[in-house]
């Protein structure tokens, strides 16, 4: 059969990619995975033997359409706890993993041709749903708090002047992926005000926001921050216990809540899971999310040392102080898109900066993930990707 | 008007965004719950799904630290392809099926790949109504085709068809549920499977099947080989799930298509790869173990359906009419042509506490059907189920439709 005429209109649009992308390698240093050291395997199955006889007999049911209602309450109580936000379970839907939540919400804003405003890097999933969508995606300069607010108004004047107005402003505003950079409490509190003078909603997504290993506390979330229902929040718990279990969720204000509950059916994540998760969090989570972090703790020094050693000092490197990912400055003229498909041959995978720009115009940065390997498995993948860079030529390491 | 000080969402949501219904809220459920497809809940399988997931942690769970292939955990959709050929006469490598989170998301991802507003698409006149919104969703033109107790009539979808494309639309897609159909519970003739595929072909329009009630059988014939099995060109979509089987919290579904459309559809959809917690434990679970539980959960549903044959005879005699199903988990009950159950459904519910699913929900028109109801025996045990049954004609009786 031919399916040229059967296909809708709106297919997803290809986003290129960088060679190599695709291949395995035995050093990952490309992707968030949850962190192997600390992952509780074993206490998920014994969670799981505990919630059981409880509340075993619901997986005959289909799962309520906005997820395992406990679980749902212990998300609740942690972001009023930890993010400054008050906002009832009902408001709240589980996803498969933070992408999911996303997908769904930019399902709900996103027409072609449509404005978003991303940060200057902007995290290559979202990145890709939007190019997907044929949304056009604008940069905001970023610095080390955050988005700049200055910017970021700016470019909604002069997009205005143009009789533009942006249909969604989306920012990871704890450990941005992948610059490592938080926004502060002051921009937080500029941003939310931009968005309700222009009347442009906030997706924040905090899904690194487990993943503090030192510095100062965290501001809180945008969403506690706005009373008028301009914001939506996204996070996951993919990251933190499993990258396999693909949980997720988002917090969505009255208006975009019916909304996002249409776009959503016969998409609730596995109920199963949800269960495993909600007992081993409820049990284990306050002794567990900081025992991650400072195994992070060590594979971030870890990979900070081996840079230091093998890479030259016109090489930069974030210094973050939580998350799972270091963002890389080379020297002026090194392409790391075309580099990659060397380290790979080499069994070293890492991020070309373009992957996190729109227009995929090669340049010298470049992101490196320290979640998943142990701390002499970093060094060892490190030597290698310097030999490589060195090789071909990205730098002189006299 | 927009409140004063409150965000305005006019003008920001997409064009496909759907309209805002009522708040559902918690939706109420009767003590005789004949309302939701559920499988029987004693008969999940805890202990050995528990099992299965400890044996799979033990040799595997340090996987659960990546993310899984896009398609989902391999070991998996080896079981699902060895079990295709084996039951539906369907050989396709494991690469060519995806898992999803049921069955509901791999119809999404047909569909998003497939439809757009105004396309035409046809199923039975009366059909699950999860599929039905999502079609609805996606701006199709759903138009039922008439149908007897062996499936959609060969002239009318023919008919059907013809008409669509004189009015210059596009018939995108035939979707059908061939075996113990949801909710009238008939299972489609081979003779019906070899019409329904020789007219899609010579119109080329693809067909979405789904068999996810086909391991449901309870008696009579085993079905006919699958529609899929029937289609020389490559144009048939399958899909089908663990959640009648197993359970539905599990949310693990699977479908196969031409790799055409399964390649654009791996780019539609959003979210990543479906759940590998979910899908360890239903691969070690279902390796070795699955059909002997797919025979105890039949034997005691079968024992809830003539549960509810017998109390349907005891308690409506001959003032209504029903379908005999030989599998699945409905029975579809129809009243005189004059009475409208659509309307007292919240009433009997509340009064009565039973739940039944009216018949409008299963017409693609919106209106037909007001004198039907789709009844599940999965839920409860042959005594409530008589008990539900005097009940329910007891409601309508006094409710004055019957």
């Amino acid at each position: 059969m031919d399916y040229t005429d059967l296909f809708t209109k709106n297919l997803p649009a290809g986003v290129e990619m960088p060679p190599g992308q695709a291949e395995d390698t035995k050093y990952v240093f490309s992707v968030t995975y949850t962190d192997r050291d600390t992952m509780p395997v074993r206490g998920f199955v014994d969670a799981l033997a505990d919630i059981m006889p409880r509340e075993g007999v619901e997986l005959a049911k289909y799962p309520p359409t906005q997820g395992h209602a406990g679980l749902r309450e212990y998300i609740a109580a942690a972001l009023r706890d930890n993010r400054g936000m008050d906002v009832p379970v009902d408001n709240i839907f589980l996803s498969s993993g933070a992408g999911g939540a996303v997908g769904v919400m930019l399902d709900a804003f996103i027409d072609e041709g449509d404005t978003v405003l991303v940060e200057q890097f902007c995290y290559s999933g979202t990145l890709g749903m939007l190019l997907g969508k044929r949304a056009n995606v604008i940069h905001i300069p970023t610095d080390d708090d955050g988005m700049s607010a200055d910017a970021l108004e700016q470019t909604i004047k002069d997009l205005a002047d143009d009789g533009v107005k942006p249909k969604l402003i989306y920012t990871i505003s704890v450990y941005q992926n992948p610059m490592g950079v938080t926004l502060s409490a002051d921009r937080r509190k500029r941003m939310v005000e931009i968005s309700q003078r222009y009347g442009i909603p906030i997706l924040e997504n905090e899904s690194y926001a487990d993943f503090r290993i030192d510095g100062d506390p965290l501001p809180p979330a945008m969403y506690g921050m706005d009373d008028q229902d301009g914001v939506m929040h996204v996070s996951a718990y993919t990251k933190l216990l499993g990258c396999g279990l693909r949980l997720g969720f988002g917090v969505v204000p009255d208006p975009v809540k019916d909304v996002v509950g249409s776009l959503r059916f016969g998409t609730s994540p596995s109920h199963l899971t949800s269960m495993a998760i909600y007992e081993y969090l409820r049990q284990h989570g306050d002794e567990y999310i900081p025992a991650v972090a400072r195994s992070l703790g060590a594979k971030r020094d870890a990979m900070l040392a081996a840079l230091g050693e093998r890479f030259p000092p016109s090489c930069e490197w974030s210094a973050p102080h939580g998350g799972m990912m270091l963002w890389g400055k080379l020297p002026e003229g090194a392409n790391t898109w075309d580099t990659l498909e060397k380290a790979v041959q080499a069994g070293v995978k890492y991020n070309p900066g373009a992957v996190y720009r729109a227009n995929r115009s090669p340049n010298n940065y470049m992101r490196l993930t320290y979640s998943y390997h142990d701390t002499n498995e970093i060094a060892d993948g490190i030597a290698i990707l310097a030999d490589v860079f060195e090789r071909e030529g990205l730098f002189d390491n006299a | 008007m927009p409140e004063e000080n409150k965000f305005s969402f006019d003008g920001l949501f997409s064009r496909h965004a759907p309209e805002a219904r009522g708040r559902a809220g918690m939706v109420k459920r009767g003590k005789y719950d004949f309302a939701v497809a559920y499988p029987d809940p004693k008969s999940i399988p805890f202990d050995g799904l528990v099992e299965g997931l400890q044996d799979a942690l033990r040799e595997e769970g340090e996987d659960l630290a990546i993310y899984a292939h896009p398609q989902g955990y391999r070991p998996l959709r080896e079981f699902v392809a060895d079990k295709l050929a084996r039951d539906r006469n369907i050989n396709v490598s494991p690469d060519d099926i995806i898992l999803g989170d049921g069955s509901g998301q791999p119809i999404h991802m047909m569909l998003e790949v497939l439809i757009d507003p105004g396309d035409v698409a046809f199923t039975e006149d009366f059909v699950y109504s999860g599929t039905l919104g999502q079609l609805k969703r996606f701006g199709a033109d759903v138009r039922g085709v008439q149908t007897d107790d062996e499936g959609m009539l060969p002239d009318a979808l023919e008919g059907a068809i013809t008409q669509a494309i004189s009015q210059g639309r596009k018939p995108k897609l035939i979707y059908t549920i061939p075996t113990y159909q949801n909710p009238m519970g008939w299972t489609m003739s081979l003779e019906r499977r070899q019409a329904m595929v020789e007219i899609a072909n010579r119109h080329g329009v693809p067909i979405l099947e789904d068999d996810c009630y086909v391991d449901l059988r309870l008696d009579g014939d085993l079905s006919p080989t699958s529609i899929h099995s029937l289609d020389e060109t490559d144009s048939t979509m399958y899909v089908a799930s663990f959640s009648k089987i197993i359970a539905p919290g599990m949310r693990i579904g699977y479908v196969t298509a031409p790799s055409d459309v399964l390649d654009r559809a791996l780019v539609a959809k959003s979210g990543g790869s479906v759940n590998t917690f979910a899908s360890y434990a239903i691969h070690r679970y279902s390796t070795g173990q699955l059909d002997a539980h797919i025979e105890e959960i039949n034997d005691v549903q079968r024992a809830k359906r003539d549960a509810m044959l017998a109390a349907l005879g005891e308690n409506f005699g001959d003032r209504a009419e029903w379908s005999k199903p030989n599998g699945g988990l409905f029975v579809w009950l129809k009243l005189p042509d004059e009475s409208d159950i659509t309307a007292i459904r919240d009433d009997v519910l509340d009064k009565y506490d039973v739940g039944y699913h009216a018949g409008v929900n299963f017409a693609p028109d919106g209106v037909s059907g007001r004198n039907y109801a789709r009844l599940c025996y999965g839920f409860n045990s042959p005594e409530e189920i008589h008990e539900g049954i005097a009940q329910l004609a007891q409601a309508f009786e006094n409710e004055g439709a019957l």
